[in-house]
């Protein structure tokens, strides 16, 4: 995403944060007992602040997922008091990530909703224990919670600021700057944050258990967070090495390059679209990226040692072998060969898949094409050509418009 | 580890109660699946490197297992001087991955039974740029990259792709150009049988200083020996007996 494109967000961004924060003053210095809903709307209104502001801020490099998967166990733990509230914040999680999806760059991110939503709820139930203690005893009680404003700024200090410092981070990372430790110290500082805060407030909760009640409730919080860092991290070199590999063939100038990475793209969000399922939605996005590593079998990637040109069925089945022996890519080998056609009788899955596959490899030849066959993003008249697989066309070309400008097709 | 969570555990559930358990167990639960994901997902992105690796050398028959090979006795070496865990890890990624290039020369100069030309040994020697660029959007891989690229320098700076000298080449990419080329001399080529270890060694240790680090040479050579690979003296990778004209 372009900062250019972030600058609406942030304005959002930047307006929810005030209105927390001047709810939070305001409520300070006016001694008035707040009403329930205003309580309800503080919450609400930080916690899509930090909800959008994790959007935002983490660098794509660092791996969004820790952060909100953080959360996610910090609201397991915490967030036992309000199921209306989750609800609510969820719906608004949902809403807010959509229309900004929607209204940036168009694709609907996987796995965005959800999270959001359950980085919210993190918040609100972060910000709800915070309500309910008593500032005399220190203890939670119920009888704290017109001290919602102080917990409203508290919740500012620790979460909003750090993510706001890691915005410069991600600036500077886009302008191509290299990250340095500091800067993944910075860009860790939110779902450190989150931890550390998560345990006091844990501790807080259970003031009996004594001081080593904070590093009780750290530690496991810390294993989660290591955990899933590792999992972003093997996740992320695994999709790269993919992509690494979907450009062998182009190595043997079979290919144009980037084929693959670009109906890689089309096809995941065709995908998306027809209400595929996110683990199939990522294995169509392989298996595009990988329907011509079948090449590498032959020395040019076009003809067989006897000089007999391979076809696009050898291409399929080699391709398919190749990925079997991972033991981890089954589904994508199927839905390889079901681009050009063996398709297991019943299977519907594999059939649209390879589809898909097919349509968006197609597409990607004619938006790249010179001169008579090539098609523009706009060109509507491509789907008729497809028979009974149109509605499937249409999903495709709508997935190239979020994909290709009109001007990027032209071949260097 | 189960243990101490669970005597951790119960302390809590005696002490506070119910909603305790949650909030120690729920995120431990959640770390151990996080962590045995991770391990699956690693083991099958091995067995992708894997793929990858295989995929390549199917172009070329004679290099079959070249690779792993690299890799394992590299990791030996750099454990035995001493270098960091991560560090191993990354001579490992990087001596499977050095002649990854290779998929862009043609099995012609690849497996040509006699001295390559002027122009195929130029297509050959474009190999580590090629295996560089093509792994180089792979993150975890960057520190890595050095390995691929210059894993034909020469200490003396008459190597190529770029003519590095002496410490300009990074360590780990010092032991894996040498266990490269033990593994090639004692493997059977196209224009050569497999060299006897005794007389690779000796390749070695001849050219330490020109061609190879001496201190990589020293301890290639004695871990070759702690694995007992001097006693046999016969080929330990030859293929068997593949006439070449």
């Amino acid at each position: 995403m372009s900062s250019r494109s972030r600058l609406p967000a942030l304005a959002m961004y930047t307006a929810l944060v005030a209105v927390a924060i001047g709810f939070g003053i305001g409520g300070m210095l006016v001694p008035v007992e707040p009403l329930e809903v205003l309580r309800y709307h503080d919450l609400f209104i930080l916690a899509l602040a930090v909800a959008l502001g994790d959007q935002l801020l983490l660098p794509r490099k660092v791996g969004r997922s820790t952060a909100l998967s953080v959360a996610v166990i910090a609201s397991l733990a915490l967030l036992l008091q309000s199921p209306a509230l989750v609800l609510l914040l969820s719906v608004a999680a949902w809403a807010m990530q959509t229309l900004r999806s929607l209204r940036t760059d168009r694709r609907v991110r996987i796995g965005h909703l959800p999270a959001s939503a359950l980085l919210a709820w993190s918040l609100a139930g972060t910000t709800m224990v915070v309500a309910s203690i008593d500032p005399l005893t220190w203890t939670i009680g119920q009888s704290a919670v017109s001290f919602l404003p102080v917990a409203a700024i508290w919740c500012y200090l620790l979460l909003v600021a750090p993510a706001i410092e890691s915005l410069e981070v991600d600036l500077r990372a886009q302008r191509g700057r290299r990250l340095r430790y500091t800067d993944l110290v910075r860009a860790g500082l939110l779902p450190n944050t989150v931890v550390a805060a998560t345990a006091t407030l844990g501790a807080l909760a259970y003031p009996e258990l004594g001081a080593p009640a904070v590093l009780l409730m750290a530690l496991p919080l810390l294993a989660a967070k290591l955990g899933f860092e590792r999992d972003s991290d093997t996740q992320r070199n695994y999709d790269q090495t993919l992509r690494a590999m979907s450009r062998l063939p182009e190595q043997l100038g079979a290919v144009d390059p980037g084929h693959g990475v670009r109906a890689g793209e089309v096809a995941a969000t065709a995908a998306v679209e027809l209400g595929f399922g996110v683990d199939v939605a990522v294995d169509v996005e392989r298996a595009a990226q990988l329907h011509e590593i079948g090449r590498i079998q032959a020395d040019d990637g076009m003809s067989l040692p006897d000089g007999t040109a391979l076809t696009r069925e050898q291409i399929a089945l080699s391709g398919a072998d190749i990925l079997r022996e991972t033991g981890d890519l089954d589904r994508v080998a199927r839905f390889i060969l079901a681009h050009r056609g063996a398709v297991p009788v019943g299977d519907e899955e594999a059939w649209v898949a390879g589809a898909i596959i097919r349509l968006a490899c197609d597409l990607d030849l004619r938006l790249t094409a010179r001169g008579e066959r090539r098609l523009e993003p706009s060109d509507q008249s491509w789907i008729r050509t497809q028979g009974v697989q149109q509605r499937i066309a249409e999903a495709v070309i709508h997935a190239a418009q979020v994909h290709y400008e009109p001007t990027v097709g032209e071949p260097a | 580890l189960y243990v101490g969570i669970s005597a951790i555990g119960y302390t809590l559930l005696v002490r506070v109660g119910g909603l305790s358990l949650a909030l120690l167990i729920v995120p431990l639960l959640v770390a151990r699946q996080s962590l045995l994901t991770v391990q699956n997902r690693q083991e099958a992105f091995d067995r992708m490197v894997g793929t990858f690796v295989a995929a390549i050398q199917a172009k070329d028959g004679y290099t079959r297992g070249h690779a792993e090979r690299v890799s394992d006795l590299s990791v030996l070496v750099a454990e035995r001087m001493g270098l960091s865990y991560d560090e191993r890890q990354l001579i490992r990624y990087g001596a499977i991955l050095h002649d990854v290039g290779k998929i862009g020369v043609s099995i012609g100069v690849l497996c040509k039974a006699g001295p390559l030309t002027d122009d195929e040994f130029g297509e050959m020697k474009q190999h580590p740029e090629i295996g560089a660029e093509m792994l180089s959007d792979i993150d975890f891989l960057k520190p890595a990259l050095a390995i691929v690229e210059h894993h034909h320098e020469r200490l003396d700076g008459r190597g190529y792709p770029a003519g590095l000298e002496g410490d300009d080449i990074p360590l780990l990419t010092r032991i894996v150009t040498a266990v490269d080329a033990f593994d090639a001399m004692t493997s059977t080529r196209p224009y050569r049988r497999a060299l006897p270890v005794s007389v690779a060694i000796e390749e070695l240790t001849a050219n330490a200083g020109s061609q190879f680090c001496p201190r990589v040479v020293e301890h290639l050579v004695a871990v070759i020996a702690e694995e007992g690979w001097e006693l046999t003296d016969v080929p330990v990778h030859a293929i068997p007996v593949a006439e070449t004209p």
